[in-house]
């Protein structure tokens, strides 16, 4: 992981892409799909989109199973692309990121998004909701697609 | 779409451009079939949606495209919202082919144009009834 000099750079006001929609299974697949969709207009190489979409399945996933212990909230994505770098934001309402002596998985999500991403953070944006930040270098445009 | 426990609902906000379409498609896609959405019905939804990507970024209210998409074991909703003022009658108008007719009134089961609830945006609602 190589460290990004300032990953604020790249948050516009206006993220380029948001999507809300409920923290379920289920939806994890959704947000998944469209970060495919962002990658397929961005003409990002199959090796790296592969990345993208397992760190923010990682994330999203860790939101399904540790945000809203016992309910339902949030779950949110953004995405800002600025010159062949893409930050991506998953975020939700719930409980923050705090150690889980009882925790189903194996503990093994941020880490393996810190591995696929350029640099990762881990936060509370402005609305009090916990974001996990990440950068990917998009490097040069494939074949495929166009992305005015 | 009033029963939370069986609705699922995503808010996508996507700028204007090549991202509607790849974006929305997908999210539309992936709502109905997970909703049990029949596959002509499917195909419906499709197409709804890309006719909301071509032709709302000219109506949006500012350069991002704002859709509701709601889907239940009944129906399909699309809420496309921060329009101009004019702007869900103007996109609907959009959606008139030669020949063919209006693709939102021939496709989708309930068109309905309007204001957000902020009041002052324009919403144009469509909605897919997955049995008839």
């Amino acid at each position: 992981m190589t460290e990004v000099q300032d990953p604020q750079r790249i948050q516009t006001e206006t993220p380029d892409l948001e999507i809300t929609l409920p923290a379920r299974a289920e939806n994890v697949a959704v947000v998944r799909h469209a970060v495919g969709g962002l990658g397929e207009v961005l003409e990002v190489d199959d090796q790296t989109l592969s990345d993208i979409k397992l760190a923010v399945t990682e994330a999203c996933t860790n939101v399904v199973v540790h945000a809203y212990p016992g309910g339902e909230g949030p779950m949110g994505l953004r995405a800002s692309i600025d010159d062949r770098r893409l930050l991506l934001v998953v975020t939700d309402r719930g409980r923050g990121i705090v150690p889980r002596p009882d925790s189903p998985g194996l503990g093994l999500g941020l880490p393996l998004i810190a591995t696929l991403a350029e640099s990762l953070e881990l936060g509370t944006g402005r609305l009090e909701e916990t974001e996990v930040r990440m950068t990917f270098d998009l490097g040069t445009p494939g074949s495929t697609g166009g992305f005015v | 779409m009033s029963d939370a426990a069986t609705t699922n609902e995503a808010v996508v906000h996507v700028r204007s451009g090549p991202l509607v379409g790849a974006v929305l498609g997908r999210v539309v896609g992936m709502l109905a079939a997970r909703a049990q959405c029949p596959i002509d019905r499917l195909d419906d939804a499709i197409l709804l949606t890309d006719a909301v990507a071509a032709h709302a970024p000219v109506h949006a209210r500012n350069s991002h495209v704002h859709v509701v998409v709601a889907a239940d074991d009944e129906r399909l909703e699309l809420r496309v919202g921060q329009l101009r003022p004019d702007g869900a009658r103007r996109l609907l108008a959009d959606g008139d082919l030669p020949g063919v007719g209006n693709v939102f009134d021939r496709v989708a089961d309930d068109v309905q144009t309007g204001t957000g609830a902020d009041g002052e945006t324009g919403e144009l609602v469509l909605r897919l009834n997955f049995r008839s």
